[in-house]
């Protein structure tokens, strides 16, 4: 690259005044996460009295045992990771293929599933017809419906079509010449050169796959657990103690006596990092994806 | 082409509704009455039974739905019945067998879909007895009501529930149609002491106030009794320790929450103890007319103005709070004894060390201007956790007879003692004896001993309040100084609101209905004026706000509420046979 | 030329048949017919459920069960002055969103797009800059109480620099409720959101900036004439997306942080029907503001549309 060979190892005013306003801004956005980090990693009735903010007090790992030590976290987890990994490649997969077809405005029908498409972002049946249809479809408790369901997303699907529509023509031109068909254009072709997007969409739905827990609660069940279904009943119980604790009942007192906190901060802050740290460390890995454009200069003779 | 497009789609859609809904035609089949069939009861003029459960002990099963377990209890009821010496003990006596299903989640999203789907068992518990779904499922015809299955299998069932029960809870036609767990009912405190608790008069040890013994110390008195003084302490406080909020205010919402001051005060600005306005003529109006309570809300914006309260503690959320408590960040604060003298003074003494001053004692109570006495009220419940015997059921007559042993002294004391001889021991003056391991692990594990004995926490919906207060008050260690400050400052005040015909009236209306509606609104246009009066910069702007409430309150319809509430008044008088508006000065 | 030019002349063409076409698309009809199968068998058979809004729902009784209620539910709605206020606030949040918030993602992929050295930085800086995205409201609402109570952090800051001379009540305040949302609201989505423009970005051929650079363009001019109108299309799209959605609130932000002092502004229309909705179990309500919500939003696509489509040429379809 001429432009870099030229600017290797100089920095212009640009961006010096580039880089000390994204240092800013990462400071900003770094600063309540790592709040959330040292609280996770302080004793919790040390937190109860607050002032963490840079630093933790009383430094212990009590707050993480507290939480893989139950026996139903391991499995949650492995749930997690099971519909994260299946879900996010299918999905991506699907949409693209999806939207890939529905980028072709010569397609029969392209318009009328356009259609369809955009009205089920505005419109829907509501929590408890949706649940009745997942229910009469079998997927009731059953682990296809973290995946079936999420195979195709709207907004993605737009994201993607959009995309596909910003590639240039002769990218296929030369592939139709030579006899190949819709398939072999899609998967040799357009896959491999939308991987920005691509990879884009697939951290979408790895996220949302990682995050969700509401469908776990209406379909999973307890059979179905998931990590962020499990970490949402925690923290429910632990305020559920708390507001018991000031009832005026024999348990509250009993309670009270034996010394029950209300540590729902630190369950709350640990449970962010457990979600939080491991969806994060993907990133770093499709990153790679995010390469320059590449070889489209080459189709150009 | 566009209109084709059109029309193709219309029809689609259609076609893809009809499909779908053919799939929610509703189990007719479920709502037939099976009941009438067991008509032929068991010929048992034979023999002489004292309950109808002992008529028929074999084994049988039926599955509950639980969402609103509370979490510690949730070990014990996941484990399954069979490791239990109790719950075994309970199947001999019965035949029965509970199988409990806790879904994950909230009640409210799990609910709906479920009485939509039909899958709900044959028990079902809710969190209250107000929830809109009881209500859904009986007009939809699908659960039993207790009072038939009663009547039909099991008529001596009904000496077991308490006439206050029926009074409160029973429908114009006298059906009961779900059943209350943890009513706080009329006698159960004088109960509970029977059997060896301190119940504190039946006040126990909430709101009290307390106030930091180094500031108190500093002002110069060992105790506070009447308003005034409290004022003056709180300016105190404003004045030499900067760093302290002189006094802990609420989390979100002025008048509810255990700990909020207001719980304690509201008695001494002479506001009602049943958070209404009753009238001497009988009726009850609503709490944002009274004068007593505007009185209130002009002190606090008095110390608004003059800086002992900052906005920030106006938006305060209940972790905010915490931290300060915990860190004894405030000069005054509103508290359950048992709270203060245990987890709060621990948790000070960790950080500041054990010979701080930093603690907290009890003071008060802080009688009011005018010659207004402060007084609370004995607790008293109408009930909490509720359960329904649903339709689905296939046995209901083996179900209702389950529970009448439950119900029983018997299955009083087996659900939450334990079995006689073995977990507890009844003494000749009637009070109970704990085995020591049993008491030993209450004392030093609660979750534990809930796991390890099935008890208590595992039937609260099914559990007689003087029973539970009765039991665990007495197995665990006799409370110190908490019980000491609950009689020396709560015992002497208390006064039974109920016993006035005040029965908790504001639970009279039905969750979900449009009057449960209007009451959502019409409090929260009353919570948000009386913030807003609370940070007022002067009269004119604080009588304003309050007059544009009483306005927007009127247009959405308070009258209707009110008159709810003052049938439902006017009903408890009744059957109590007082005046309505007797006690009213 | 090739095939797909005849195809695109023959579509238009009625000449050549129906069946004809649909069989040299049968690759094509093979990567979306199970796409729109499944739009309908998960979308559409539950939209029956609109009905609900028309009826006095008992999921007791299902919904061919349930009595009647006609538009008594909407009549409900329309009727009430606090669902327009809520209405109300809603727009004024998700317009100051809107205006405020849809730029920054798009500078801050711009500027990490711009940066060619210090790539360890880059890298780090994106990977902090979409934290927030997992940090749930629940945690951000606790953490700005305290950060912005009057011994939090900030409040002492302002007072040590003589900016204040007392607390301020940031929560409480009209205006500055206004400005602690939409900060937050910012704050929480920006890195999220950028990757979308990033990716974009990094799909622009470096030919292009080389060919620039040869005609002397500065690197404002390079982001103007070339970065710029590649990433368009995203652009738009996702403009005209958030456009269309703006009737919709982050329930649990405003859940968590309004409070009646700022009940004025703080209450939107999200939280106020879960309100007087969901949480009194009144499906058919949720239902028809559900509806509502649908129809408003559906129009305010179609409007962001048409306007993107006379101006830009693109758009969503």
């Amino acid at each position: 690259m001429a432009r870099k060979i030229k600017k290797l190892n100089r920095y212009t005013p640009f961006d010096v005044f580039n880089i000390a306003l994204l240092a800013i801004i990462a400071f900003m956005a770094f600063y309540p996460f790592w709040n959330v980090l040292m609280i996770s990693l302080n004793d919790p009735t040390d937190t109860l009295q607050g002032g963490i903010t840079l630093w933790f007090r009383k430094f212990t790992l009590a707050n993480y045992n507290h939480i893989f030590n139950q026996s139903a976290f391991v499995r949650a987890f492995f749930m997690s990771v099971a519909r994260t990994l299946i879900g996010a490649s299918t999905s991506v997969i699907f949409t693209a293929a999806f939207s890939y077809g529905l980028s072709k405005k010569w397609l029969i029908g392209q318009k009328l599933f356009m259609t369809l498409l955009v009205i089920t972002m505005y419109v829907s049946g509501g929590l408890i017809p949706t649940f009745l249809n997942i229910k009469n479809l079998g997927l009731y408790q059953n682990f296809l419906v973290y995946i079936l369901p999420a195979l195709l997303n709207s907004y993605n699907v737009i994201i993607m079509v959009t995309y596909f529509r910003g590639l240039p023509a002769e990218l296929e031109e030369s592939v139709r010449i030579d006899g190949g068909n819709d398939l072999v254009i899609f998967f040799r072709i357009v896959l491999p050169v939308s991987m920005p997007v691509v990879a884009t969409i697939a951290l979408f739905n790895a996220v949302g796959q990682w995050n969700s827990w509401f469908d776990t609660m209406l379909y999973g069940g307890r059979k179905l657990m998931t990590m962020q279904m499990f970490l949402v009943e925690l923290i429910q119980d632990a305020d559920q103690v708390r507001k018991l604790m000031s009832s005026g009942s024999s348990i509250a007192a009993s309670l009270a006596k034996l010394g029950y906190k209300p540590n729902v901060e630190s369950i709350k802050a640990t449970a962010m990092m457990i979600t939080a740290i491991p969806i994060i460390m993907v990133y770093p890995f499709l990153q790679k994806y995010f390469v320059k454009g590449i070889m489209v200069g080459s189709l150009k003779g | 082409m566009k209109k084709a497009l059109a029309i193709l789609l219309a029809v689609l859609m259609l076609l893809a509704m009809f499909a779908g809904c053919s799939s929610d035609k509703k189990a007719e089949t479920k709502t037939e009455t099976k009941t009438e069939e067991k008509k032929e009861e068991k010929k048992e003029e034979t023999v002489e039974y004292d309950w109808e459960y002992q008529m028929d002990t074999s084994p049988f099963e039926f599955d509950v739905w639980w969402p609103s377990v509370w979490s510690w209890a949730k070990a014990g009821l996941d484990s399954g019945w069979d490791d239990s010496p109790v719950y075994q003990y309970i199947t001999e006596k019965t035949g029965g067998k509970m199988n409990v299903e806790i879904p994950l989640g909230d009640e409210g999203e799990l609910a709906g879909t479920m009485i939509a789907a039909g899958t709900y068992p044959d028990v079902c518990v809710f969190g209250s007895f107000t929830s809109p779904y009881i209500v859904q499922m009986k007009d939809a015809n699908l659960i039993y009501s207790w009072t038939e299955l009663i009547n039909e299998h099991a008529p001596k069932m009904q000496t077991l529930i308490p006439d206050s029960m029926m009074a409160s809870h029973a429908d114009e036609n006298g059906e009961l149609w779900y059943y209350p767990g943890f009513a706080y009912h009329e006698t159960w405190a004088e109960e509970a002491e029977a059997m060896g608790a301190h119940p504190a008069g039946g006040a126990h040890g909430t709101n009290v106030i307390f106030c930091r013994k180094d500031t108190l110390e500093a002002f110069g008195k060992d105790d506070i009794s009447d308003i005034d003084t409290f004022t003056e302490y709180l300016y105190f406080c404003r004045d030499n320790y900067p760093d302290v909020d002189p006094v802990r205010l609420f989390a979100s919402n002025p008048r509810n929450g255990g700990e909020a001051i207001f719980t304690h005060l509201k008695a001494t600005f002479g506001c009602h103890l049943s958070d209404t306005y009753p009238q001497a003529d009988g009726s009850i109006k609503y709490y944002m007319y009274d004068p007593a309570y505007i009185d209130y809300l002009s002190w606090l914006n008095k110390l608004y103005k003059d800086g002992v309260i900052s906005s920030n503690q106006l938006t305060d959320d209940q972790t905010a709070l915490d931290t300060k408590t915990y860190s004894a960040g405030y000069g005054a604060i509103n508290s359950a004894t048992y709270t203060a003298y245990n987890t709060l003074e621990t948790t000070l003494k960790e950080s500041f060390g054990a010979d701080t001053d930093k603690l907290y004692v009890a003071v008060g109570p802080i009688n009011g201007n005018n010659g207004i006495k402060w007084q609370t009220y004995k607790l008293r419940s109408t009930g909490g956790q509720s359960s329904v015997i649903t339709k689905n059921c296939d046995i209901p007559e083996r179900v209702i007879r389950f529970f009448e042993f439950i119900f029983t002294d018997e299955g009083q004391m087996t659900i939450q003692g334990g079995i006689e001889g073995e977990h507890w021991t009844r003494n000749a003056d009637g009070t109970i004896s704990h085995d020591e391991a049993k008491a030993s692990l209450a004392n030093s594990d609660l979750e534990g001993f809930v796991t390890k004995y099935k008890l208590c926490g595992n039937w609260s919906p099914w559990c007689n309040t003087s029973y539970w207060e009765g039991l665990l008050g007495a197995c665990l260690t006799p409370p110190g100084r908490d019980l000491d400050e609950s009689e020396k400052r709560l015992q002497p005040y208390t006064i039974d609101l109920w016993a006035d015909g005040f029965c908790e009236i504001t639970a009279c209306i039905e969750g979900g209905s449009d009057l449960d509606v209007i009451r959502t609104k019409v409090n929260e246009a009353c919570m948000n004026a009386a913030m807003k009066m609370i940070a007022s910069a002067n009269e004119a702007e604080f009588n304003k706000i309050l007059a544009d409430c009483i306005t927007e309150i009127e247009g959405l319809g308070v009258a209707q509420i009110e008159e709810a509430y003052t049938a439902e008044y006017k009903s408890c008088c009744e059957s109590l046979g007082i005046t309505p508006g007797a006690s009213v000065k | 030329m090739g095939k797909k030019n005849e195809m695109a002349v023959s579509v238009g063409n009625s000449q050549m048949s129906f069946w004809r076409r649909l069989y040299e698309q049968r690759y094509m009809m093979l990567l979306v017919l199970p796409g729109v199968v499944l739009l309908i068998v998960f979308y559409y058979f539950p939209l029956y459920g609109i009905l609900l809004a028309f009826k006095d729902y008992n999921p007791g009784l299902g919904i061919s069960g349930s009595p009647w209620a006609g538009l008594k539910y909407f009549r409900e709605i329309l009727t009430d002055v606090q669902f327009f206020k809520s209405l109300r606030n809603t727009f004024i949040f998700s317009f100051l969103n809107l205006a405020v918030g849809f730029p920054v993602p798009i500078i801050f992929a711009l500027m990490i797009n711009e940066l060619f050295q210090a790539k360890l930085f880059k890298r780090v800086v994106q990977t902090i800059s979409y934290l927030p995205h997992f940090l749930s409201w629940a945690f951000v609402a606790s953490f700005l109480n305290t950060f912005l109570s009057d011994r939090g952090t900030l409040n002492p800051l302002l007072i040590n620099f003589g900016i204040i001379d007392e607390p301020y009540g940031f929560l409480g305040n009209i205006t500055s409720f206004v400005f602690v949302i939409v900060i937050s609201t910012i704050w929480k989505s920006f890195g999220y959101s950028s990757i979308i423009y990033l990716a974009a970005m990094t799909s622009i051929p470096q030919e292009m900036y080389e060919a620039a650079l040869i005609d002397g363009a500065t690197r404002m001019q390079k982001i103007r004439y070339i970065t710029l109108p590649s990433i368009r299309s995203t652009v738009v799209v996702l403009l005209i997306l958030q456009i269309s959605g703006m009737i919709h609130s982050n329930f649990e932000q405003f859940y968590l942080l309004q409070n009646p002092l700022v009940s004025e502004i703080g209450k939107v229309l999200d939280v106020y029907t879960y309100e007087v909705g969901m949480q009194k179990a009144r499906f058919s309500y949720a239902t028809a503001v559900g509806l509502f919500k649908s129809v408003v939003s559906f129009a305010l696509l179609v409007i962001a549309n048409t306007v993107s489509r006379r101006i830009t040429g693109e758009g969503i379809y």
